[in-house]
């Protein structure tokens, strides 16, 4: 066990540019399993950064030199803890760039900052990587010109090599924003506030308010890029022997995985496996891999030029499901046809529990385009003082399953409640 | 034996010299000493007076292995050495190519309030095989004296198999032409260390302290109290302040950097503090202000390779600037690697490179 702790940390009046970064962290890829490396933690406690500007730059950059696998196991784990940012401001930035690391950011406050020009307050892409973010509270928020608050988001091609613990069960990287608050954020140009393409998604308890959005999203999620194709293969533990997955079919839980993110960290572990319960009661066995937005706040809310407000498309992997359950919707306008929940090509889907107030929108509350659609449960949903929003539309090639109870509307003022089209139905 | 150096004198008198050379070739006997406790106390009027070991006796050695103590005093040092003038206040210690110093085998030596100018290039100064060596209220100035460095000149000031080496509340004058290298020494300690950067620095792979274990069976901890750092006002090469490699742990407590423009080019990585494979690494409370990085994207302020456990606390940033080519504040090359062999044998051509 090894590590690095930083406390206390503070940078003032501040200009980085070309490659500057406050702390640079470069792991060697380990080499033939992660089972001959020990497990590592990078603390950082009560940081602080205040009237800087990050230009081509960043603060945190956290990379693995040569992976050469995909591995079961993320051996370094990296925990921010009591950050404090305000007036930052960042242009082809992020202030955290971490691939191939279990990044933990909890009790952060983000005040009066600007991400111009593909810039980002975390980033991951080139490693599916494992992001908790928690107990957050971000004001005064402008995403400018394709920036994002948060993104994980995969968008190099897999690695074929794959490590032996991986070899029938799930790849592990949750990512998980719960509890945290988004208020007086401006969106435009191609930005949106959280994007994902990992397996195991959690977005818990947070708070949506006084948002202003144009041509951007506000949660992007799906589309995970599964480590299994015909190309790839298992990588021995002596280096030199190769086999190929017999996996067909199902996947299992990776437990020894979840058992080494959670150990440290048993409240987020709490979080993941109610969350699969919660997937569980409706769909219990696809609860491997899910897409779950759950009890949280969207208020004050004016969109231009957005297609989905929560956004969630290519989750058609096997034993995955996606659930929009007990979340708040409130005083929504948009100035085009806008749906709440929208997205394409999932395979089983929960929308249950959700709550319809005040809304003004053009769109539906649930829009889904998609091949085969195994399960949907619609159920629970409230709708009060909407103008123009419809329930549920759904377009499927195939549709298996479904099942709709309690819906209840007050002063509805749409034509068509739902309008489901399948060619197979 | 206690003797006394006079620079009023012309020639010896009883227990008092005029030089400094003269004062210690009275304690010898062929290269030993004939006590084992002796001391030299430098008058007042050696201030800003050239001084020098004994041009022919260069190897000085105990009576036995590790026996007899040797202590060089001024006797006018001022409260605290902290400004470049103090220098000017002291007698002037010159160890020069025809006059470089080479002691082992006492038990201590001690070294108080001298202006220590280091200019040799083809001869090479060394304290080897002592219990203690304690150099205090004094300043070290290696600036380059001529161009002869550049023939494969020697740059070292070596400290050897020491117990316990301190360097005590010093201006240290640093052009990276030179280093004190210190190797197979148990506990070093630097406290209240002045690093005074010149205009004429070098980008070069000498660092003003140079702190490794050759022999894995030597632990080394190395401890740093109040290192500060001071700039000529032109743009600099980063200064390579203190480089480690092989040492066990490495304890930094209040580091200053202020109104340094480090943007001068270079085309070698450099580090103010570097570490590379150690167990432990603290530092804590360092304050950088008004610093101004460019021209080279591989420079910083800390840069640890395979270093076990780091922890750093407290530190202290304003006006950071860093307009053309990145600084890394902190730069680590990590590996979780189980293997200590495997680790040296991966990480250490990588980390300790500029090619990453």
């Amino acid at each position: 066990m090894g590590g690095v702790t930083i406390e206390n940390f503070s940078i003032i009046d501040s200009y980085l540019n070309s490659n500057a970064y406050i702390f640079s962290l470069l792991i060697l890829g380990a080499k033939n399993g992660t089972i001959n490396n020990y497990l590592a933690q990078i603390t950082m406690k009560n940081m602080n950064v205040a009237n800087t500007m990050f230009r081509y730059a960043g603060m945190l950059r956290l990379t693995v030199l040569t992976p050469r696998f995909i591995a079961a196991i993320e051996n370094v784990h990296f925990t921010v803890t009591n950050f404090r940012l305000s007036n930052v401001s960042l242009e082809y930035s992020s202030i955290i760039y971490a691939d191939g690391f279990l990044s933990y950011i909890t009790d952060f406050l983000a005040d009066n900052i600007t991400l111009n020009a593909a810039s980002n307050f975390y980033l991951s892409t080139a490693i599916l990587s494992t992001v908790f973010i928690t107990n957050g509270k971000v004001k005064n928020l402008s995403l400018k010109q394709n920036s994002n608050f948060v993104k994980g988001n995969l968008s190099i091609s897999r690695l074929m090599s794959l490590g032996v613990s991986l070899d029938g069960s799930a790849e592990t990287r949750p990512f998980v924003i719960c509890n945290c608050s988004f208020d007086s954020t401006h969106i435009e140009s191609d930005s949106t506030l959280i994007v994902s393409t990992n397996p195991m998604i959690i977005i818990q308890q947070n708070t949506f308010t006084n948002i202003f959005m144009v041509g951007s999203g506000l949660l992007v999620l799906g589309g995970y890029p599964h480590y299994l194709s015909s190309q790839t293969y298992f990588n021995g533990l002596d280096e030199a022997s190769i086999y190929y997955s017999q996996i067909s079919g199902a996947f299992i839980v990776n437990t020894a995985a979840e058992k080494s993110i959670f150990d440290n960290y048993p409240e987020l572990g709490a979080i993941y496996r109610n969350s699969r319960a919660t997937i569980s009661v409706y769909d219990p066995e696809n609860s491997i891999f899910f897409v779950l937005a759950n009890e949280n706040s969207f208020a004050a809310i004016f969109t231009m030029a957005v297609v989905s407000l929560v956004r969630i498309d290519n989750f058609e992997i096997t034993n995955g499901t996606i659930g929009v359950i007990n979340n708040s919707f409130m005083t929504i306008f948009a100035s085009d046809g806008m749906s709440v929940v929208g997205g394409a090509m999932i395979r089983s889907g929960i929308f249950s529990g959700n709550k319809f107030m005040s809304l003004n929108l053009g769109g539906y509350a649930f829009s889904f385009h998609t091949g085969t659609l195994d399960k949907i449960f619609l159920d629970s949903t409230l709708f009060s003082h909407t103008h123009q929003l419809a329930l549920c539309f759904i377009n499927a090639i195939k549709c298996k399953c479904k099942r709709l109870t309690r819906i209840m509307l007050w002063m509805w003022k749409r034509k068509k409640l739902l309008l489901i089209s399948a060619a197979d139905l | 034996m206690d003797l006394i150096v006079d620079a009023d004198l012309t020639q010896k008198q009883g227990n008092s010299s005029p030089t400094l050379d003269q004062a210690i070739s009275a304690l010898l006997n062929g290269p030993r000493f004939i006590d084992d406790e002796n001391t030299i106390t430098l008058r007042a009027n050696c201030a800003r007076k050239n001084q020098h070991f004994p041009h022919l006796a260069r190897h000085i050695t105990g009576i036995t292995s590790r026996s007899g103590r040797l202590k060089i005093v001024f006797e006018n040092i001022p409260p605290s050495i902290s400004d470049v003038n103090d220098c000017d206040g002291l007698p002037k210690l010159v160890l020069a190519n025809d006059s470089c110093v080479s002691i082992s085998n006492l038990d201590s030596l001690t070294i108080t309030g001298l202006n220590i100018q280091y200019l040799a290039d083809t001869c090479t100064s060394t304290l080897t095989n002592i219990n203690s060596i304690t150099f205090s209220s004094f300043c070290f100035n290696s600036s380059a004296s001529s161009n002869s460095w550049m023939n494969g000149a020697t740059s070292r000031f070596e400290i050897v198999n020491v117990t316990t080496f301190s360097m005590v509340n010093a201006i240290y004058f640093y052009d990276a032409f030179r280093e004190i290298w210190i190797n197979e020494t148990n506990e070093v300690i630097f406290d209240r260390i002045v690093l005074v950067t010149l205009a004429s620095i070098i980008s070069s792979s000498h660092s003003a302290f140079f702190v490794t274990a050759s022999n894995d069976s030597i632990n080394t901890n190395l401890t740093i109290t109040d290192l500060q750092v001071i700039c000529d006002p032109r743009a600099l090469v980063v200064p390579s302040v203190v480089e480690t490699l092989f040492i066990d742990q490495v304890s930094i407590s209040s580091m200053k950097v202020s109104n340094c423009n480090f943007s001068a080019p270079t085309i070698s990585s450099q580090a103010i503090i570097r570490t590379a494979i150690a167990s432990d690494f603290s530092v804590q409370e360092v304050f950088l202000s008004n610093v101004i990085f460019g021209s080279n994207p591989s420079q910083s302020i800390f840069s640890m390779t395979a270093v076990l456990n780091s922890v750093l606390t407290n530190f202290h940033i304003m006006t950071l600037y860093s307009p053309y080519k990145g600084i890394i504040l902190l730069r680590l090359y990590f590996s979780t690697i189980k293997s200590r062999e495997e680790q040296i044998r991966e990480i250490i051509p990588r980390g300790l490179g500029d090619g990453i």
